[in-house]
């Protein structure tokens, strides 16, 4: 009970009063240079209804889409061997060692390999394949790849945990009762790792979409997100209004789609 | 176990001890540029004064400002550009200085003092560095140009320049190298703006504000928009002449850091001291080498060997980035446009 | 008949440095109840495993009748297993558990719901079919897992200590079901135990493994009352081990003398010689234990060192005056009416024919 109370509290503390405040900010009037005048007002809400917002957030939706779907499919057979696997402990740790780094360098990492000028390119030009270069980055793609390698571990981790878990002894009953390896995969293995699947693709998916570093760092001219694009009405334009409009939709987007799919998949379970 | 909390213990009391045994320095929270001061004189400073200099830093004064706009900041001097000196005043933000504090005042350039048109008496800012947002051509890869923003019509060079991700140095550069001012509130030349950074965007990487200059150095860009002592900054010695930064002949803009203290700075004495340290000629020569740009401090000037990137001569056609006020949901919404 | 018969020839397997099965050859004779004994370790699952094809030997060949199965996948081959701990899908309902084989046929509806609905009458569980694994008794899945293993009609059904899991109680229960289970469908049953009672009772024939190899093969019977050696023996059953050594030799019997026993004699069912240095093993419920002295040839006094009644029978154990302790059975057959009642600390006489001992072990002088 006390640590139901404290849980509680924290996520009164850090989660539910913030969202208040945005959301109750989306509703107000902006001031010239940032803050809000406490009068309603719509013109937060309003200012999103343009061709352009439209994009970025069908651009987040695929990007964030793609990149859990990439994410979750590398995942399953990297969670499998894990599981799997004599030295599963070490593996483990390998698949968390990434976390030590901070993510900024993780992410201009990939700069110096796939960037303009980066180990990649190089390498193309110097075994004469390329006189210039090939432009690998600044583009939605990159985001996706960097997305991907980015929030891995954690699709890894509760995929991981609930193949551990399970009994090997099923998929042998699925071979010995006719499932050729891909049929006792998607019959046995799949059903089973149920949870495991939704909560990876909760944790990628939830975080693509409020993706700003990797989008501003590794996109380019036409791959901004809608979490850039808090940032700039919060930070350039500053209108508040308009920044906890955009977040306060962006929330729903995504506890919408995650409700739907939880449902969904909890019918699915059940049936 | 037991013996573990024993220590731990005994560890805290000490760390308890020593904390409350050595008598505090005071501290003075600066936020200001990245790399904007050498650490010389924030070392002497310290030493000077027996105090602790806390040192961090904003990528834009966007940035800065949602920060102390959101309030409880706790920074006591911060270091905002004109327009948003102009943005901090009128939102009531700073406090107001008393100049007689400040004795070193009297060295800086009459000509900057008469330019700080957003706080014209200087009840409010005092001129740290001023200059101008330029262009960085990388010769290595880049030979027959202009010194003009139509660089960025060059096809040639698509896919290897990067633009300011900052809307009103970018369309300031637009307007202009349109003939116009780079404050107009006239939405049809604004426009026009618009459509000019429409066909740079075509040709250029991305809008970069964070790594350009890295991205110059290391040879991921080869032209790029920025300030000539982030790039500066980060090449290698001896390779400075592969480095072309210029002032496109249309005019840019121009910018000038202020040194201001917030309204709800804990530490003004302390504050005003440092303003004055840094006016302090000899520390003005030593901020002026290190960023490699013009001083506005007259008897700094004495001191100065070294020739800086540009002169103050060369930015006679820029022109400072200014608060438009309501005008700016004009720019706004085109770059939103640009943007998106 | 319905099932085949299963040749196992030469197969050795190993794990790394570790060799699992050492050179295994056996025959199972179509329909037969046929039991893999042996304690943990032995190799008796990894041999099951080569035989459902989840497993691959390194040499050997494995053959359903007559026709090598050694190249054709698990999924492929008409056996079916019963995990030691079931393998119930736990997704799926007792129902779809049984049905999972059928559903991968193509089988129609109305033909699945027939079938399934005859096995899990056949395993007494019709009325839990919309049941998860997880809601059932450890009984009930045993029961699921027989009926899913029987779905796909296999001709061999390989059994992986398919009762450990239960109770005692149960699992004689369950042991009387698959014994009957398996006249009703008559097909092949390869049974693995460690437990000796169980392929006993239930076995036509059994297969006793040690450290990756098969020591004796026979009958229940044969592996109970003549032993191949010191091994089988003491795994099988309890026994008494004596070490002696040969005096004299006729024709059918053997004087010996033992060390803590004294001289007796004892069935030549081995060649031996004057000096010779044997074993010999004496099933303990073989022994008469009297109060009153006893007629016969290998008739001793002790005194009863330890009595553990047992309901059904008492176990002793005597001290014999030279120092050897003997575990006796006796048998109740009217506990009250028999002779006066042998307690702790009574002197005892004791007596075994010739016969019921065996040679098991010969170390030649």
């Amino acid at each position: 009970m006390k640590y139901v109370s404290g849980y509680t509290l924290w996520l009164v503390i850090f989660f539910v009063i913030p969202l208040i405040i945005i959301l109750s900010f989306s509703f107000l009037e902006k001031t010239p240079y940032g803050g809000v005048n406490f009068s309603f007002s719509l013109e937060g809400y309003k200012s999103l209804l343009t061709i352009g917002y439209l994009k970025v957030f069908w651009r987040t939706v695929w990007i964030s889409i793609i990149s859990t779907l990439i994410t979750v499919l590398l995942a399953l057979p990297a969670a499998y061997y894990i599981a799997k696997s004599k030295f599963k402990n070490l593996l483990l740790i390998l698949v968390v060692i990434p976390f030590w780094t901070n993510s900024l360098i993780r992410i201009y990492a990939w700069i110096f390999v796939l960037g303009n000028n980066g180990i990649i390119n190089q390498f193309l030009r110097f075994i004469g394949l390329i006189d210039s270069h090939i432009q690998f980055l600044y583009n939605p793609w990159a985001v996706i790849l960097v997305l991907v390698y980015t929030y891995l571990p954690y699709a890894i981790i509760p995929l991981y945990a609930s193949i551990e878990r399970l009994d090997n002894s099923i998929f042998e009953a699925a071979l010995d009762l006719g499932c050729s390896k891909r049929k006792a995969f998607f019959k046995v293995l799949i059903p089973n790792i149920k949870t495991g699947l939704i909560t990876s693709i909760i944790f990628v998916l939830i975080p693509a979409m409020g993706s700003y570093a990797i989008p501003d760092l590794v996109g380019g001219v036409n791959s901004k997100m809608i979490g850039n694009e808090i940032a700039r009405q919060l930070t350039t334009a500053k209108n508040w209004p308009a920044a906890s409009a955009i977040s306060s939709v962006l929330t729903l987007i995504t506890l919408l789609g995650v409700i739907l799919f939880v449902r969904n998949s909890k019918k699915e379970v059940l049936n | 176990m037991k013996k573990f909390w024993i220590t731990l213990i005994l560890v805290v009391v000490a760390i308890v001890v020593t904390i409350v045994a050595i008598p505090k320095k005071k501290v003075l929270y600066i936020y200001n540029w990245e790399e904007y001061i050498p650490q010389e004189v924030i070392d002497s400073f310290e030493e000077k004064y027996n105090c602790e200099v806390v040192y961090d830093s904003f990528a834009s004064n966007e940035e800065m400002y949602a920060k102390i706009k959101a309030g409880g900041s706790g920074y006591d001097i911060v270091f905002p550009s004109g327009d948003h000196v102009s943005i901090m005043k009128k939102e009531e933000m700073l406090l107001k200085l008393d100049l007689s504090k400040i004795p070193n005042f009297k060295y800086l350039d009459q000509n900057v003092l008469s330019k700080t048109t957003y706080d014209p008496n200087h009840e409010y800012s005092v001129p740290y560095m001023l200059g101008s947002t330029g262009i960085c051509v990388n010769k290595k890869y880049v030979k027959d140009y202009k010194h003009s923003w139509s660089i960025y019509e060059d096809e040639k060079l698509k896919g290897h320049m990067t633009l300011l991700d900052d809307m009103r140095e970018v369309l300031g550069g637009a307007l202009k190298y349109l003939g116009y001012s780079v404050n107009t509130t006239n939405p049809k030349e604004i426009e026009e703006a618009k459509e000019l950074v429409l066909k740079w965007k075509e040709n250029i990487v991305k809008f970069d504000a964070s790594s350009y200059a890295n991205g110059i150095v290391n040879g991921e860009y080869w032209v790029v928009h920025g300030y000539a002592e982030d790039i500066f900054q980060r090449v290698p010695e001896g390779e400075e002449d592969n480095y072309d930064f210029f002032i496109p002949e249309e005019g840019g803009t121009l910018w000038i850091d202020n040194m201001v203290i917030l309204k709800d700075a804990k530490h003004v004495d302390l504050a005003y001291k440092f303003i004055d340290h840094i006016l302090d000629p000899k520390n003005a020569a030593i901020i002026a080498e290190f960023l490699g740009l013009p001083s506005p401090n007259v008897e700094a000037r004495k001191y100065i060997t070294t020739e800086p990137i540009y002169t103050i001569e060369d930015l006679k056609n820029c022109e400072f980035i200014e608060d438009v006020g309501e005008y700016i949901d004009l720019y706004n919404k085109v770059w939103q446009e640009i943007i998106m | 008949m319905l099932g085949s018969n299963v040749e196992i020839k030469n197969i050795s397997k190993f794990f790394g440095d570790f060799q699992a099965l050492d050179n295994v050859s056996l025959q199972v004779k179509k329909g037969e109840f046929f039991s893999l004994l042996g304690p943990s370790g032995c190799g008796k699952t990894t041999l099951l495993r080569i035989i459902a094809g989840l497993e691959q030997p390194d040499s050997g060949d494995v053959l359903f009748d007559n026709k090598s199965v050694i190249n054709i996948p698990a999924n492929k081959r008409e056996v079916n297993t019963i995990f030691q701990n079931y393998a119930l899908f736990p997704h799926l309902t007792v129902f779809e558990n049984v049905a999972f084989s059928l559903r991968l046929k193509k089988i129609s509806e109305t033909e699945i719901k027939e079938r399934v609905g005859k096995l899990l009458y056949l395993v007494r569980l019709e009325e839990h079919k919309n049941k998860k694994p997880s809601q059932l008794s450890g009984g009930q899945r045993q029961r699921v897992a027989i009926a899913r293993a029987l779905a796909n009609e296999p001709k061999v059904l390989l059994l992986d200590e398919p009762v450990s899991a239960l109770d005692a109680k149960l699992r004689q229960e369950l042991l009387v079901e698959l014994d009957n289970l398996h006249d009703q469908v008559g097909i092949t049953f390869i049974y693995v135990t460690h437990d000796q009672a169980e392929a006993i009772s239930v076995s036509d024939h059994v297969a006793v493994m040690n450290n990756g190899k098969i020591v004796q093969t026979g009958t229940p019977y044969e592996i109970y009352e003549s032993p191949a050696n010191n091994f089988v023996a003491t795994f099988i059953g309890e026994t008494n081990l004596m070490k002696a050594e040969v005096r004299e030799t006729n024709e059918e019997f053997v004087r010996v003398f033992a060390k803590g026993i004294g001289e007796f004699e004892c069935y030549k069912d081995k060649e031996v010689k004057k000096g010779d240095k044997i074993l010999l093993t004496l099933r303990p419920e073989k022994i008469k234990i009297s109060s009153k002295p006893l007629e016969g040839l290998n008739s001793f006094h002790g005194i009863v060192e330890e009595e553990i009644y047992m309901g059904y029978q008492t176990k002793y154990f005597v001290k014999l005056d030279e120092g050897y302790i003997l575990k006796i059975y006796k048998q109740h057959v009217n506990y009250l009416l028999d002779e006066k009642i042998i307690h702790w600390k009574d002197e005892v006489f004791v007596s075994w024919n010739p016969n019921d001992s065996f040679i098991i072990e010969v170390e030649e002088n």
